[in-house]
């Protein structure tokens, strides 16, 4: 990056200045003015028309010019052409207003590229920072009052990676970053994301075999479903039959057949008595004809003995008549006087018993009619009484047997309200077949629901890396990282040779720059401290005559020691660095005696490149005999009243 | 003439029968009675075989070891079989009536016995007269 025009607007002292560095011999170019005229600023200028520095509003707080802001000029700008491998750019960042409401400013970047190409913005930053970043900036815009910051231990702690960005190690460094970035944002991320997909394998095997015992279950109940629903459709059927052949025909036959039943027992039960008093009295019966005969017989002799006293009696009556005539003489019947004669009579020729014997008899004749009159005969014949029983009982037994024929075919005695119950049992049955159907259907879609998620998560678990892509990434992991390893050796290797290159050449610096005896008289040489893989393996140390260090933070060395140690070490490592720049060098040799400055102006004449030198007159009288040869454009910082400064050509 | 009668016999007084024959007819009308509420008093089938051998006029002395005894308070209640005995046999007294008692029972069971025997059952519907045969149950 050859600077070759810088326009300056309205920032710090500046209110419009400009340094064109076109059409020069010389490789040195002077920009000379007095302590405050404005050295520093023209060097911040620079850096902020490349890099921005801490963004618009700052900067814009930090740098308006006074004059600019008291006359409401909004602008501030700086505009650089340079030249980078023969090609033209023009950079030009400009805050053109300020938001004073939201206390923000509004900057515009553009860079034009050979007069057509243009980036703005972000993307013209992104183009200058990989011309030279902006980390390095404090080795190509040096300023002599901060130099000796570069080699204070801190710095060659925190400068490493720059030196080594500065020394575009990018090839390893990028492999590095790259292979780092693989490893981190890529294979660490896909490791990571396997990692967590063969653990969601894993949750995904347990939920599939969760799955699988659920829809096991499932299956289990769905055959016992099966069944139940095979039993309750049996069930149904044999209640709607058994409902369909209970009918009250039925009923109204049992209870004839019942009615029959029970008149028949009753008719049994009377028969069975007139049997018992059949038997009771069949002897009376079996003897009707000698009872009658008997009977007959026992009239006969009570006529017999009746008529045996009737003659008894009539014999008393006579004979007492007979008794009378002859006691008065006279019939008592008729008083007939004339009754001469009374016969005798007697029967008792005829009676052999007396009359109270017959009368004895005739009474024992009736007593016996009697009780042979009264004794009952058999209503029936005991044989039919019992053939009709044994009648009955056959018609009984018949009854019973159709009764229980019928019963049989339906299937036994309906029971009072037992219709109902059959209803009702329907019913039930009816509802516990539904219900059985609900679960089936439930069971059957959460089967279906299963086989589903089962299907899903089998996909699922197909689309999930498992232990072989775990492995390929460790693998590639291992790989990336054996490769880290490789590039870091190389790069330690490389580091180790650029960091003998860069002290053979800041040591060359060194020699060409302390011409000053007591800085000869004492020093031999810089190195670097340690190991150029530590840390801080480019903190500096000096290296005493006679062989002994001196660290930089040991008893500090004076300013102008610690200039040319930072010189030395600047520019021995631009010698190796594959950026390059014009130099801007403030404060060039404030802090140098007179040898050494001439001594730095012999080694500013020997760069290829070129230099911008900000300078006090007192410093460019002591380099000015070195360098005076090479010396291209001159220009000479003059301040006014206003505290505004101007660049004039010298 | 004694004319005796069984009123002369003071008290009750025990009449006897061949055992076979007796337990034969009394199981012929007992069965009858099988499986009925009812069922006949013995004194029944005494009388009834008692009135058999009196319209057969069958009278015999009980034989064989053993032999049935009942007392005659539970027989002929109405004194019907008594009276016709009387009557049949006015010439006797009232031990001898007492005996014509017994071979009529024994005579009686006899007759019945034998025609179960032979026959395996008893008409006692041939000694009834027509208006208790033809009556209708």
């Amino acid at each position: 990056m050859q600077l070759r025009h810088i326009e300056i607007t309205n920032f710090r002292p500046y209110r419009a200045a400009e340094v064109d560095l076109t059409d020069v011999d010389g490789h040195i170019h002077i920009i000379e003015g007095p302590q405050g005229a404005g050295k520093t600023s023209f060097h911040r200028a620079v850096q902020w028309g490349l890099y921005g520095g801490e963004g618009p509003t700052t900067n814009y707080k930090t740098n308006w010019n006074e004059t600019a802001r008291q006359k409401g000029d909004k602008q501030m700008g700086v505009r650089i052409k340079f030249e980078e491998e023969g090609r033209d750019h023009i950079l030009h960042r400009e805050i053109d207003r300020f938001n004073h409401d939201r206390q923000e400013a509004h900057e515009k970047r553009v860079l034009i590229i050979d007069g057509d190409t243009r980036r703005e913005g972000e993307d013209a930053d992104e183009y200058i920072r990989d011309l030279l970043p902006e980390q390095l900036k404090d080795f190509f815009f040096l300023d002599g009052e901060m130099i000796q910051s570069l080699i204070d231990d801190d710095t060659g702690v925190e400068v490493k990676e720059d030196i080594e960005t500065v020394l575009k190690h990018e090839a390893i460094i990028n492999a590095r970053e790259d292979l780092q970035s693989l490893i981190k944002d890529r294979y660490e991320p896909d490791r990571d994301r396997i990692e967590n997909e063969r653990d969601e394998r894993s949750e995904l095997d347990d939920r599939i075999s969760e799955l699988r015992d659920e829809r096991r279950e499932l299956r289990e109940r769905r055959e016992e479903l099966k069944e139940e629903r095979q039993e309750i459709a049996d069930d149904i059927e044999e209640t709607r039959e058994e409902l369909q052949q209970y009918n009250e025909e039925l009923i109204e036959e049992l209870n004839e057949y019942d009615e029959e039943i029970r008149e028949l027992e009753r008719e049994q039960r009377k028969t069975a008595q007139q049997m018992k008093e059949a038997w009771e009295n069949i002897h009376v019966g079996i003897l009707a004809e000698p009872i009658a005969e008997a009977r007959e017989q026992l009239r006969e002799q009570e006529e017999h003995y009746e008529g045996l006293r009737s003659t008894l009696q009539k014999q008393d009556i006579v004979q007492r008549l007979q008794g009378q005539v002859q006691k008065e003489g006279e019939c008592p019947i008729c008083g007939n006087d004339h009754v001469e004669d009374v016969p005798d009579v007697s029967f008792q020729d005829e009676v052999d018993a007396s009359e109270v014997e017959l009368t004895r008899k005739i009474t024992d004749c009736r007593e016996k009619h009697r009780r042979l009159s009264e004794a009952s005969q058999p209503a029936v014949s005991p044989v039919k009484a019992a053939n009709r029983v044994q009648e009955l009982r056959e018609e009984i037994r018949t009854k019973e047997q159709e009764q229980d024929e019928l019963l049989q075919e339906y299937g036994g005695r309906p029971q009072e309200g037992q219709k109902e119950q059959y209803e009702e049992m329907l019913r039930s049955l009816n509802r516990k077949q539904e219900e059985l159907d609900d679960e089936w259907d439930e069971v059957r879609e959460r089967i279906q629901e299963l086989d589903d998620e089962i299907e899903q998560k089998r996909n699922e678990k197909q689309r999930k890396d498992g232990e072989q892509a775990y492995k390929r990434i460790r693998a590639k992991i291992r790989a990336a990282e054996m490769a880290i390893d490789h590039l870091d050796a190389i790069r330690h290797e490389h580091i180790q040779q650029k960091r003998d290159n860069i002290k053979e050449e800041m040591n060359a610096v060194f020699e060409q720059v302390s011409q000053s005896e007591f800085i000869k008289g004492r020093y031999e040489g810089i190195d670097f401290r340690g190991d150029p893989g530590d840390e801080d393996s480019f903190v500096l140390e000096l290296i005493k005559q006679g062989g002994d260090r001196k660290a930089m933070d040991d008893r500090p060395p004076s300013a102008g020691e610690a200039q040319l140690t930072a010189l030395s070490f600047i520019f021995g490592l631009n010698e190796w660095a594959k950026y390059s720049t014009t130099i801007v060098f403030d404060t060039v040799a404030g802090r140098l005696d007179l040898q050494n400055s001439k001594a730095q102006g012999d080694f500013f004449t020997t760069l290829d490149e070129g230099i911008i030198l900000l300078v006090t007159d007192a410093e460019l009288q002591k380099l000015r005999p070195a360098i005076e040869a090479d010396i291209g454009k001159h220009y000479r910082i003059r301040p006014d009243d206003a505290m505004n400064s101007k660049l004039e050509v010298k | 003439m004694p004319n005796g009668s069984f009123d002369d016999i003071e008290g009750g007084f025990t009449i006897r029968a061949s055992r076979d024959a007796w337990e034969t007819v009394r199981k012929d009308i007992a069965e009858e009675f099988q499986g009925e509420d009812v069922s006949i008093n013995t004194g029944r089938i005494v009388d009834t075989a008692i009135a058999v051998g009196i319209a057969e006029e069958k009278m015999l002395e009980p034989g064989g070891p053993d032999p049935y005894r009942t007392s005659t308070e539970s027989v002929d209640p109405y004194d019907v079989l008594k009276t016709l005995i009387e009557v049949r046999h006015p010439d006797r007294d009232a031990d001898k009536l007492q005996e014509a008692m017994i071979q009529y029972f024994e005579g009686g069971l006899q007759v019945i016995f034998d025609e179960i025997e032979e026959n395996g059952y008893f008409d006692y519907e041939q000694y009834l007269p027509d208006d208790i045969s033809a009556a209708e149950v």
